[in-house]
C-alpha cells in the first residue's frame, strides 16, 4: 500500500512538472536579442485580408486582432498564442532573414501533448522558411499523443512567418 | 447426451437470449452516445448548451444572480460566474472577476484581475495582456489609461503598448454600479442556459451517472452481462459448428 502510494505521489508530481510556464516572455525577449537592449514593441493589426490567410492557417477565425512583435534589422520576434485541445499554448518564435532560427513553447497549459516543448520537436522548424502557399518548406514529424499540440505550433510557426512577410516593405 | 448436460445447454441458449435482449437498449444507447462522444470537438459538444428546464432541473442547476456591473456607452457590462454579459448578449468566459471597463475612440478595455482584454466595437476580442493582480481601470481627461496593481500605479498612452509608473490624480476609475432590474433578472435567467454543456450530458449517459448515483453501478452490472454475453455467444456458436462439422463427417 505504502508502495503504491509513492509510485502515485511520484507520478502527480512528475505530471505537474510538464505543464506550466518555461519561460517568461521578458526571458524570451532577452535571449532573442542576447547582447543587445530590447527593441520597443511593434503592433500588427489583423485587417482583412489577412485576417482571411489567418484564418486559413489556424482552420479557425483569429481570437485576436492585433499582436506584437519585436523588430531589429533582419530579425522580428512573435509571442503567440493556439489552443491545443482546450488551453492556449504560448510560444516564442525568432524569424531571421525571413527564416525561422529558434521556436520555443513558453507555456504550455494542457495536460497532454507537452512532448512539443522538447529541443527534439521544435529544432525541425529551424530554417523553415514560408512557402508560396503559405506552408512551410519543411515537413514536421509528429508526436503519438500530441497531435493537437503539433498542429498548434506548426500553425504557430506559419502564422509567424505570414506576419513576417507581411510587415517586409 | 446426458439429461444434465442437456439441461446446462438449454439454461445458456434462455440466459444468451434474455441478457441480449435485455441488455440492448443499454448496448444501443452506449453506442449512440460513445460514437457521438468520438465526435464531440467537430460537434462543439463541450460549447453547446442544454436550454431545456427539464434537464437544468434534473441536474439541479439554480440560476445565478449577479447586483452589480460596469455602465459603458449606454450598455452594461457584467459578470454571471464565469461568463461575460454585455448587456444580455454573451462576451467571453472568464474565472478571474471583473474589476472594470473604459473605452477609447477604437476600442474598450475590460480589466480582470489577471488580464486586460481589448474588445472592438463589434465585440471581437483584438488582443489579451496579462497582468498580476489588476485592482482597478480608469483613464484620464487626456486619454492615457491606468491600471491600479500590487506594484502601484501605471499609465499608458501609447495603445497599451508601455506602461509607467505614475502620480497622476485625476483619474476617472471605472466603478461597479447596480444592475437595472429587468437585466438582472434576464442575465439570472441566461446564467441557467449557459451552465450545463452537452458534452457533460451525454458523458453522464454513456457512464450511467445520469441515472442516479445507482446509475453507474447498473452499467458496470450490464458491462458485465456485456462479457458473459459474448462468452456464451462463442459458446454456442462453437458447439453449433462443431456438431455441424461432426454430422458432415
Amino acid at each position: 500500500m505504502f508502495k503504491q502510494l509513492l509510485c502515485l505521489l511520484f507520478f502527480v508530481i512528475s505530471f505537474s512538472s510538464f505543464a506550466g510556464e518555461y519561460q517568461t516572455n521578458e526571458e524570451f525577449l532577452q535571449q532573442a536579442f542576447v547582447g543587445q537592449a530590447v527593441p520597443k514593441a511593434k503592433l500588427l493589426w489583423i485587417k482583412s485580408p489577412l485576417k482571411q490567410t489567418v484564418a486559413d492557417i489556424l482552420q479557425h477565425r483569429p481570437s485576436f486582432l492585433r499582436t506584437r512583435y519585436w523588430q531589429l534589422d533582419n530579425k522580428t520576434v512573435w509571442i503567440l498564442n493556439e489552443t491545443g485541445k482546450t488551453k492556449p499554448i504560448s510560444v516564442g518564435i525568432i524569424i531571421e532573414n525571413n527564416q525561422i532560427s529558434l521556436v520555443k513553447v513558453l507555456a504550455f497549459r494542457e495536460s497532454r501533448g507537452w512532448e512539443v516543448k522538447h529541443d527534439f520537436f521544435t529544432n525541425q522548424f529551424k530554417q523553415a522558411q514560408l512557402t508560396d502557399n503559405q506552408k512551410l518548406s519543411q515537413p514536421i514529424d509528429g508526436i503519438s499523443g500530441a497531435t493537437l499540440s503539433v498542429r498548434a505550433l506548426t500553425k504557430l510557426s506559419t502564422l509567424a512567418l505570414v506576419f513576417n512577410q507581411h510587415i517586409q516593405p | 447426451m446426458s439429461q444434465r448436460r442437456k439441461s446446462l445447454w438449454r439454461w445458456l441458449f434462455k440466459f444468451h437470449r434474455y441478457t441480449g435482449l435485455s441488455s440492448a437498449l443499454i448496448i444501443i444507447m452506449s453506442a449512440i452516445t460513445g460514437i457521438v462522444l468520438n465526435h464531440s470537438d467537430e460537434l462543439s459538444l463541450d460549447k453547446r448548451f442544454v436550454v431545456s428546464s427539464k434537464l437544468l432541473d434534473w441536474y439541479g442547476i439554480k440560476a445565478s444572480s449577479a447586483n452589480q456591473g460596469f455602465a459603458i456607452q449606454q450598455q452594461w457590462l457584467s459578470q454571471l460566474n464565469t461568463h461575460v454579459y454585455l448587456d444580455d448578449k454573451f462576451l467571453l468566459d472568464s474565472p478571474q472577476p471583473l474589476v472594470g471597463i473604459i473605452y477609447t475612440a477604437d476600442y474598450r478595455v475590460i480589466a480582470f484581475s489577471n488580464r486586460l482584454v481589448l474588445v472592438s466595437q463589434q465585440a471581437e476580442i483584438i488582443e489579451e495582456i496579462s497582468f498580476d493582480n489588476l485592482q482597478a481601470l480608469g483613464k484620464n481627461n487626456d486619454g492615457g489609461i491606468f491600471i491600479k496593481t500590487a506594484a502601484g500605479l501605471q499609465i499608458s498612452t501609447d495603445d497599451l503598448l508601455t506602461w509607467q509608473a505614475s502620480q497622476a490624480t485625476k483619474i476617472h476609475w471605472s466603478t461597479a454600479l447596480t444592475l437595472p432590474t429587468t437585466l438582472q433578472q434576464h442575465l439570472q435567467q441566461q446564467s441557467r442556459q449557459n451552465t450545463l454543456p452537452y458534452e457533460r450530458v451525454l458523458l453522464d449517459i454513456h457512464s450511467g451517472r445520469f441515472f442516479g448515483q445507482y446509475g453507474i453501478y447498473v452499467i458496470d452490472f450490464m458491462a458485465i452481462l456485456f462479457i458473459l454475453l459474448v462468452i456464451s455467444g462463442l459458446w454456442i456458436w462453437l458447439r453449433h459448428t462443431l456438431k455441424t462439422h461432426r454430422k458432415k463427417n
